[in-house]
């Protein structure tokens, strides 16, 4: 072709690709891309073999092919849920001493208070068999707590950020700043679509109960990735796509046969223009007729036992609710979607926590420890990582007035917990402790990064080598941070 | 003038080189020249005009001076490295004439022009035909160094689909191969779009050519390009690998550059170890004409990558465990109707290389057990959901490499233990929703302690112990005080609740300035919060 005509059209797939990804509307239209432009997802991706298979794979053997990330929107209060402090409850209303605080900056929301008293958790904890000395766990979360043999909690956790928007942002991308893909984008890149069906990347929302921040389309956004490896968010109502089904008087027939003529007509244009873009439109055509199929497929619980929608609990009919979330997340698992993310929002206890904090947990405990025992007994915990999380933690002192029956708490990155399961995550343990006050992290602290550099270790991929130039320098999701947390690994022998 | 051109020409390499590379524009002047003098000897033809206007002259001269410096600055530039061949030499040959006869156009022209009645024109006429004539071949030949052979015929010739279509079909018929210098024609095609026009028969950048098997065995000015065997060693896989905006990236950015499939293809094409021995085979020829005939190496083992697009056009996924390895991952949780028949018909070809395979859901059933046993390197088999029975499971009798056997939903019943029994490697076994007795699999579980067998009836366990009920207090000591510091109490100053006058219950203690005080039940402490001051005020203290 003529050097000019090539380079235009180099052009117009930039621009175009530009525009995209600036969109936020996002959706099925724009993920189902990801099944077109599959050589894009080569380039600076994991190493491509000398076997002459154009296709992204891991760097080294992946003991997880899929991750499901339950995040808690708003930040949970560990002090309340996993965070066991007995000895608080004797220190009831005192004064947060200053040798703890020891000048953590506040948010603007406490800064103001004249006093910092300690409020002791008032749900009571007990202690579940796991394979150390056992894990103690508040009363909210009796479901998930049964299932501490399989979980891996880690208390030392901690972040940079003090907010929620750049503190999601931090989790999702590895950045506090917005514009950096998602790690769900930086996994669709890495390793490419198990199921040419669906999407690489979905998304689902729960709405909460207490204080709900924003939750934009950017946080499961592609960033500077091409725009097909960013997160498809699917609806919470009774149609998960919209405009799946065929018109009355439509059928699937007719359907074919007028996708046919139109595809013809495009090679035709194709034939004349030479334009790429011609091909990607004929694709993305049957990527959505293929999705008119395997969604409602998806959808349908027809085939699931009395017994398995009972476990999930009583909201798994309700569209859109957590419990049916999670139901769904294992079906896309099984069906070979990559990454699955479940935002519920509603964490945010700055006041009425014990009401809030209540609701919240039984939103979502039957339901998540539901999810992990239906993929355990699938035989899908092996190969599939589940991670439970907020964007930071909860301070020990109440924000506004201190009760033995209320109180709320302001944020706190110092430390908080999230728990893993599955995909080569080292079962029934707990990794790293906080001091008395779960204010300060006393042993094995583990950053944002450092979860994300496990977390692609896991899946096979070394992330120092999942990179992406843009604007002049290679990027990646760990950025220039990130080690490996062998204490949270089932074998934590190191490939290189 | 013309004596001093051998020794311009000698100067290539010094400043005098810029001479060269200003050929490009320099040549362009008397092309326009010519064609304007042309135009004004079509008009006085036309018009019967005797006189040629007096804008000839200068016109003539200027053509004179600039086509000898076109002239000039071409021979400088095809002493350059990097032009070579029948199409340069026929170039510079019509060139040098086209010089010169530039120069006697001026002069008949000078000499013609003085004639009223337009008969000293003659001449002219005729060596201005002759330079219009001698322009094309010598622009044509120049545009071919400059553009590639066949630049100006290529939208003449119609676009077929392998013109098309950017990515070069693998060569899934390597007897192609077998051509008189054995360069594949998918490999023909991507280098004649992207490198030839530089690298080629016509032009030589760098001193590379790469438009035949030897040439690219031959290297540039800086040795080899392709060593077949090692990619990772080969500067033509490493320089098309770098990214566009590296200096040494090829094709340079603006000439048309090849797909990421192409890349695939050419670092295929040059890993090809047969092709090393071949050459190895050439050179020994070439040094030993009498060899003996040394059989092929034999190639690493690699999955045959039609079977591997038939699996992917019947949307089964499938990719390589890791990076280096051959095993695969093939799962067919997309696809829908896949039978046993399927099943042989698009594994058959890859049985060798399956690492790690789900049949989840599927319609397989023990007719494929026969065939699944065949794959050897298979270390987790997942068959949840299916119509499958004891009988595969026996099939599966002492398989080498399963370690991990999913059979949830199926039909099999204490019989297979046996066969899970005989798998030396198997770590993991889920039997969920079958018939397999909780007898049977105590039995299992003690025998081999490090099998996990799961069958969904322990994954929960109750709690061990629960804290008495909550009491709150602030007699903690402060961390790294001595004594008890004084902390604030939590025992209510007032017995009777403040809003609704009974008595206070315990648990409803609230901290307010500094003092605990006492209320009743829940309702009263929101009360209370609704207006702190007031009901403080009504606290009377013990």
């Amino acid at each position: 072709m003529d050097p000019l005509e090539l380079h235009y059209l180099d052009m117009t797939r930039r621009r175009f690709f530009g525009r995209i990804a600036n969109s936020i509307a996002g959706g099925v239209g724009i993920a189902a891309l990801s099944q077109l432009v599959g050589e894009k997802a080569l380039l600076g991706s994991p190493a491509g073999g000398s076997d002459g298979l154009a296709m992204p794979r891991p760097h080294f053997a992946p003991k997880a092919k899929r991750v499901i990330y339950l995040h808690m929107e708003g930040a949970p209060s560990q002090l309340d849920l996993w965070d066991y402090k007995p000895g608080l409850r004797q220190r009831f209303n005192q004064d947060l001493p200053d040798s703890i605080r020891s000048g953590q900056r506040l948010t603007g929301m406490t800064s103001g208070q004249s006093r910092f008293p300690i409020a002791p958790s008032i749900f009571r904890f007990s202690r579940y068999p796991n394979n150390q000395d056992g894990m103690w766990v508040s009363e909210l979360m009796p479901h998930t707590a049964s299932l501490s043999k399989e979980l891996c909690f880690i208390r030392s956790m901690h972040t940079e950020a003090i907010n929620h928007e750049p503190g999601i942002t931090f989790f999702q991308t590895g950045t506090q700043q917005p514009g950096r893909p998602s790690f769900g984008s930086w996994m669709s890149y890495g390793l490419g679509s198990a199921n040419a069906n669906l999407p690489t990347f979905v998304v689902m929302i729960t709405q909460g109960f207490g204080n709900m921040q924003a939750l934009s389309a950017r946080f499961w956004g592609s960033g500077f990735l091409p725009s097909e490896h960013q997160g498809c968010k699917l609806r919470s109502g009774a149609d998960p796509v919209l405009y799946l089904r065929d018109p009355a008087g439509v059928t699937r027939d007719d359907r074919r046969k007028m996708l046919d003529l139109v595809n013809d007509l495009n090679a035709e244009e194709f034939e004349r223009t030479l334009d790429p873009e011609v091909r990607t439109r004929i694709a993305q055509a049957e990527m959505a007729y293929r999705m008119q199929a395997s969604v409602p497929e998806l959808t349908d619980l027809s085939g699931e036992d009395e017994a398995t929608l009972e476990m999930y609990g009583p909201e798994v009919r309700k569209p859109g609710s957590f419990a049916s979330n999670c139901l769904l997340a294992r079906r896309l698992a099984e069906r070979g979607v990559r990454f699955i993310q479940l935002f519920m929002r509603g964490w945010d206890q700055h006041g009425n926590l014990p009401s809030e904090l209540r609701a919240q947990c039984a939103a979502v405990d039957q339901p998540q420890a539901a999810l992990v025992r239906d993929l355990k007994r699938r035989g899908m915990l092996d190969d599939t990582l589940v991670m439970w999380a907020g964007e930071f933690g909860r301070t020990v002192y109440s924000q506004g007035e201190l009760s033995t029956t209320n109180y709320g708490r302001d944020h706190h990155p110092r430390c908080f917990t999230i728990w893993l399961a599955g995909g080569g995550i080292k079962p029934g343990v707990c990794y790293g402790s906080t001091d008395d006050y779960s204010y300060n992290i006393t042993e094995n602290p583990v950053t944002v990064h450092d979860l994300h550099a496990t977390m692609l270790h896991l899946l096979g991929i070394d992330h120092k080598g999942l990179t992406y130039r843009h604007q002049g320098r290679d990027f990646r999701l760990t950025d220039i941070a990130g080690e490996l947390v062998p204490g949270i690994m089932a074998s934590p022998g190191i490939v290189t | 003038m013309i004596l001093t051109l051998p020794w311009l020409a000698s100067m290539g390499g010094a400043p005098l080189g810029v001479v060269g590379r200003l050929h490009p524009l320099i040549l362009h002047m008397p092309i326009g020249l010519v064609g304007a003098l042309v135009i004004l000897e079509a008009w006085r033809w036309w018009r019967g005009e005797p006189r040629l206007p007096s804008a000839a002259l200068p016109l003539v001269w200027m053509n004179a001076a600039t086509g000898a410096a076109a002239a000039i600055s071409g021979l400088v530039l095809a002493n350059e490295p990097g032009y070579a061949g029948l199409t340069l030499d026929r170039h510079r040959l019509l060139g040098i004439v086209l010089g010169v006869v530039g120069v006697l156009l001026a002069i008949a022209l000078t000499r013609g022009i003085r004639r009223l009645d337009g008969r000293g024109l003659g001449g002219y006429r005729f060596l201005l035909a002759a330079c219009a004539l001698l322009l094309v071949p010598v622009g044509h030949l120049g545009a071919t160094m400059t553009h590639g052979e066949g630049f100006l015929t290529a939208p003449l010739a119609s676009r077929t689909a392998s013109d098309i279509q950017p990515i070069a079909k693998p060569a899934a018929n390597s007897e192609e191969a077998t051509h008189a210098d054995s360069m594949p024609s998918d490999i023909r095609a991507i280098l004649e779009r992207t490198c030839t026009a530089c690298h080629g028969a016509s032009r030589t950048k760098g001193l590379l050519a790469l438009h035949t098997m030897d040439a690219v065995r031959a290297g540039g000015e800086h040795g080899e390009v392709v060593r077949f065997g090692k990619p990772d060693e080969s500067t033509l896989v490493y320089r098309i690998e770098l990214p566009l905006d590296d200096d040494d990236h090829m094709p340079p950015a603006g000439k048309p550059q090849l797909t990421a499939a192409e890349r695939a293809r050419l670092r295929e094409w040059v890993s090809n170890e047969d092709r090393a021995a071949e050459g190895n085979l050439a050179n020994a020829a070439a040094t030993a004409p009498s060899l003996t005939t040394v059989p092929p190496a034999p190639a690493a083992p690699k999955p045959d990558l039609a079977a591997i697009e038939a699996l992917k056009a019947r949307l089964v996924h499938v990719q390589p465990l890791a990076g280096d390895s051959p095993l695969l991952w093939i799962d067919f949780a997309a696809t829908t109707g896949v039978n046993d028949d399927d099943l042989r018909t698009l594994l058959s070809p890859l049985l060798a290389f399956v690492g790690d395979l789900s049949l989840a859901r599927t319609n397989v059933t023990d007719a494929s057990a026969k065939f699944l046993v065949n794959m050897r390197s298979l270390h987790r088999l997942d068959l949840r959901d299916t119509a499958i029975t004891d009988e595969s499971v026996r099939q599966l009798n002492a398989h080498p490499s399963l370690q991990e056997l999913i059979l949830v939903g199926t039909k099999a019943t204490d019989a297979s233990l046996e066969a899970i029994r005989s798998l030396p490697k198997l770590s993991r076994l889920y039997v969920w929703r079958t018939a397999i007795s909780r007898d049977a699999l105590v039995a299992l579980r003690a025998e081999r302690p490090g099998l996990l067998a799961d069958a969904d009836e322990s994954t929960t366990s109750a709690a061990i112990e629960t804290e008495p009920v909550l009491a709150f207090s602030s007699d903690a000591p402060l961390p790294g005080a001595t004594a008890a510091a004084p902390g604030a109490s939590i025992e209510p100053i007032n017995s009777v609740c403040p809003v609704s006058g009974a008595a206070v219950c315990p648990t409803y203690v609230i901290v307010w300035e500094g003092k605990a005080i006492g209320l009743c039940c829940e309702k009263c402490a929101a009360q209370f919060w609704a207006d702190p001051k007031r009901y403080a005020a009504a606290v009377r203290p013990k």
